[in-house]
């Protein structure tokens, strides 16, 4: 990524809880400020703006598990996802692509 | 007290083993395009990977993803920046849009650019904006074919810049 902005919230509301404009667009300015100042490749910028729920209490995850929940479940212990591609089209897929 | 660094694992840390063991991005390797001009002359698009499409198009491939976990749909759909809150679908099946489905700004800020528009912050947001659905284990097709076909869209309408709303 040329640019990033980064936040700390959680997965489906990064720019804010529902309702809070205000707070959305502070974000989207962030956004914007950065496309305008960043003069170089890799300019990443961390903003302060702190979540108003603790984590374990934060929801984020659907009410219903994605398929590749059971997929991992079905597994013993860890597996690298890379090991399940079944894409022919990844052994074509080099760095020298990227 | 502020955050001063973002931990990207904070809401989900137990995908941080599995996030690092990947292979990282080389910073040398990072692409480069200078804005070379002022925002407010800018066309710019929004692109967001909730698996948003409007009511009214082809959903993105979820009987595949159930049959196959490990497969996520690479394409791309087109929408409007007329189309309002409730013309659309939300379907990302890895993380609970219900927050997008009653707020859209919660992280497809459509309402919020159209609001740039309208004070001149930006020159203008292009008539299509985009969604992919963020769950592609295997990126490849994502990068050589879905990527491309956007970009040709996003040139053919003057687009100057594209902001990225990852879930």
């Amino acid at each position: 990524m040329p640019r990033a902005v980064f936040v700390q919230y959680p997965f489906g509301r990064q720019l804010g809880i529902v309702g809070d404009y205000v707070g959305q667009r502070r974000i989207c300015e962030d956004m914007t400020a950065l496309l305008e100042e960043a003069k170089a490749p890799n300019a990443y910028r961390h903003l302060p703006y702190e979540w108003p729920e603790p984590p374990e209490t934060t929801k984020w995850r659907p009410d219903v598990p994605p398929p590749i929940f059971t997929v991992r479940q079905a597994k013993e212990g860890g597996h690298n996802l890379l090991d399940d591609f079944k894409d022919e089209e990844r052994a074509a897929y080099t760095d020298a692509e990227r | 007290m502020p955050i001063e660094k973002v931990d990207g694992f904070y809401f989900h840390p137990t995908s941080r083993d599995r996030v690092l063991a990947q292979r990282h991005a080389d910073p040398a390797k990072t692409p480069w395009t200078p804005l070379e001009k002022p925002l407010a002359q800018c066309k710019v698009t929004l692109v967001s990977t909730a698996g948003i499409f409007m009511k009214d198009d082809v959903s993105f491939d979820y009987e595949r993803e159930h049959r196959e976990g490990t497969w996520g749909d690479p394409t791309h759909r087109e929408i409007p920046k007329t189309a309002g809150q409730h013309d659309v679908e939300y379907s990302h099946l890895h993380v609970d849009t219900s927050f997008l489905a009653e707020d859209r700004n919660v992280s497809w800020p459509v309402d919020i650019f159209l609001e740039f528009e309208r004070e001149g912050k930006i020159g203008a947001l292009a008539d299509t904006l985009y969604s992919i659905m963020g769950y592609i284990p295997n990126f490849n097709p994502l990068v050589k074919r879905t990527a491309p076909l956007m970009i040709e869209k996003m040139k053919a309408e003057g687009v100057d810049a594209a902001f990225l709303y990852p879930v």
